[in-house]
């Protein structure tokens, strides 16, 4: 469905048509032809419908002054002038609490942050110490197997709060157990149009009636995806990559008004390496989703031998937006009371034993 | 050689009279009284290039940066450095005082931490605008909010608009037509031309496989896509090459140029990136 202007005037397709004229008919200064003018609200069915019969009349939809009247009301515009203002200090993104941590990781409002990684790495710890460190509330859609780990959490929010309030059980830690809406996988997110409402019709009135709502968390974002495509038909992998871009853009939308700040568990896959004979773990969810990030961070966990400082693990830089250089680690190991960073290793440092190791 | 000065906006080599030779382009007389540019000026004038921020980012087409007047694409992968350009090249343009530029933002790259990270601290107010477009109908219309400001040149001359990812919003419409991409790309060069401003759009990459048993990549948006930037530059952490360009007429043998993030931390970055097993996945590859 195309709607089509003169020739110096913009092509819509459908939906953008749609949308242009949504917003054009909220400002009150669009309806349908053929409607009262005091009449209902004008609802995105009547756009729709109203696009189509003038299309299929043969006509021709001209959005040229429905563009430039959206234009004016709607792109968001700043300058530096006004930015000197706003760069007060204030801290653009949620922390772990932990310094170390907070260092090389950060979940910035207004970007979706990814955390890649092997099964058992620890991206679902990471993610239960940002909603327990989060001062304002978290919606946490739960999709992997299981049932989500609430006494895990339990055990990360009693480790923050002071030691009085465990003489009173249940005030100080169920209001912060509270702040977390949960969605699971077994209940509501279970398929591709499931994700898909969630993000478009609930997320965004979610978001609407809470607005203390500070993250979003999508753990994971694969586990819904992969039973729908075939990874072995291109055809597929096409409409997967633009199911996902969609996806990223609906998500970016939901957040519009709101500092929010959305993270995402990615597992991974393998992919085989010719040069090594072996394969090796690459983020699931392929090339596409790389784009729809603005940063990512892996997640590992070095079995057997033990790491630098003795830890265990480690949360590498990928890229991310306005943060540290891809490269920088933190080292951290995970016990009952949440997750500490151990050292953080910036790329090119030199170490005790002499190595320049990244 | 044939003579094409009376194609307006053709490039011509042509030869002076120290026997050098030289690149001019065609100046219609709109363009001149838009943009006050002598087509006897040469080419590594600076109302001619757009400094894209190194010296050696620079030298990548010939001269000292971009061309005004004509689109310009980086491409590359995720986390590659392609906003980081966009933003040094917006900081380079609004340097002087009495230019200006404009930011276009699909995906939430840029912040003012960034923009004073990299040296925007002393610019004058209003000098940079900066938009967040949410969504393709809002890119498409982002055009004649950027037309109007160039004409109305509060602060300057408009000399650089920077497209964050035009890749982003039209890959996430579903089928988008092909008329559509040709009309916005030809909306874009009429205004860049008209204007001489140097337009800056960024795109992301996707997989066109040559070969089967190896990944090959290539600029997303499709074939149709490629011809409609007239230079086109591939951005990957600490290099930057030519793909294609008029200016550049052998590309696959064009060298490498460091980027301003090779030049911060040279060698280690690479080594991270290759010692790292997991790294980016297939790309070394």
């Amino acid at each position: 469905m195309e709607c089509t202007g003169d020739a110096d005037a913009t092509t819509l397709d459908g939906d953008s048509a749609v949308y242009v004229l949504m917003q054009a008919a909220q400002d009150g200064w669009w309806r349908p032809s053929g409607t009262k003018s005091s009449g209902a609200k004008v609802t995105e069915a009547d756009a729709r419908q109203w696009v189509r019969r003038r299309l299929a009349l043969g006509g021709r939809i001209n959005l040229e002054r429905e563009l430039r009247n959206f234009v004016s009301k709607h792109l968001v515009y700043t300058t530096n002038s006004q930015a000197g203002k706003a760069l007060d200090g204030s801290v653009p993104s949620l922390r772990f609490g932990d310094a170390r941590l907070d260092a090389v990781l950060s979940a910035r409002y207004g970007m979706i942050t990814e955390l890649c990684g092997e099964a058992g790495a620890g991206k679902t710890q990471l993610l239960l110490q940002l909603a327990a460190n989060n001062p304002g509330e978290t919606v946490y859609v739960h999709t992997e197997g299981g049932a989500f780990p609430v006494s895990r959490l339990r055990e990360m929010v009693r480790a923050r709060s002071a030691p009085q309030a465990w003489s009173e059980p249940g005030t100080e830690r169920s209001a912060a157990l509270d702040r977390i809406y949960v969605e699971h996988a077994n209940e509501r997110v279970r398929t591709l149009g499931d994700m898909d409402e969630l993000v478009r019709r609930r997320l965004p009135q979610l978001l609407r009636f809470r607005p203390e709502i500070r993250l979003v968390i999508v753990d994971s974002l694969a586990a819904v995806v992969r039973p729908e495509y075939n990874r072995a038909e291109r055809h597929q992998m096409v409409r997967r990559a633009q199911w996902l871009f969609a996806l990223a853009l609906q998500l970016r939308q939901a957040v519009r008004q709101i500092p929010v700040a959305v993270v995402v568990a990615n597992p991974v896959t393998y992919r085989y390496d010719y040069v090594h004979n072996t394969r090796r773990p690459v983020p699931a969810l392929g090339h596409a989703w790389s784009h729809c990030v603005n940063a990512r961070y892996w997640i590992q966990r070095e079995s057997g031998a033990p790491g630098v400082g003795g830890a265990a693990r480690y949360a590498q830089v990928m890229f991310s937006a306005g943060g540290p250089t891809p490269g920088t680690r933190v080292c951290f190991d995970v016990d009952a009371s949440g997750v500490h960073g151990r050292e953080v290793i910036r790329p090119g440092v030199l170490h005790e034993d002499g190595g320049s190791r990244p | 050689m044939t003579d094409l000065y009376h194609i307006p906006g053709a490039w011509s080599l042509i030869y002076r009279e120290d026997g050098k030779p030289d690149i001019r382009r065609h100046v219609s007389e709109q363009q001149q009284h838009a943009s006050e540019t002598d087509s006897t000026l040469p080419p590594s004038h600076p109302l001619r290039q757009v400094s894209l921020g190194t010296p050696e980012l620079n030298t990548l087409l010939g001269g000292a940066g971009i061309p005004c007047g004509s689109l310009t694409e980086l491409w590359g992968h995720a986390g590659a450095g392609k906003t980081r350009i966009g933003i040094q090249a917006c900081i380079e343009a609004v340097r002087d005082g009495q230019s200006a530029a404009v930011y276009i933002d699909t995906e939430g790259g840029f912040s003012w931490e960034r923009w004073q990270q990299w040296g925007g601290g002393h610019t004058p107010p209003d000098a940079l605008h900066v938009y967040r477009v949410w969504s393709l109908a809002e890119l498409l219309a982002a055009r004649y909010v950027v037309e109007e400001v160039v004409m109305a040149a509060r602060t300057g001359t408009v000399r650089l608009v920077v497209l964050d990812s035009v890749a982003f919003p039209f890959r996430a419409h579903a089928a988008v037509s092909p008329r559509t991409l040709l009309t916005f790309a030809a909306q874009w060069q009429r205004l860049a031309y008209t204007h001489n401003v140097a337009v800056l759009m960024v795109n992301h990459s996707t997989i066109g496989g040559e070969h089967p048993g190896r990944l090959r990549y290539t600029p997303a948006l499709g074939p149709l896509w490629q011809h409609v930037c007239a230079h086109r530059i591939y951005v990957a952490p600490g290099y930057a090459r030519v793909t294609q360009s008029a200016l550049c007429p052998e590309p696959d043998a064009a060298p490498m140029r460091p980027t301003q993030a090779s030049l911060d931390e040279r060698s280690p970055a690479h080594h991270a990136a290759a010692a790292t097993p997991s790294f980016r996945g297939s790309l070394a590859a």
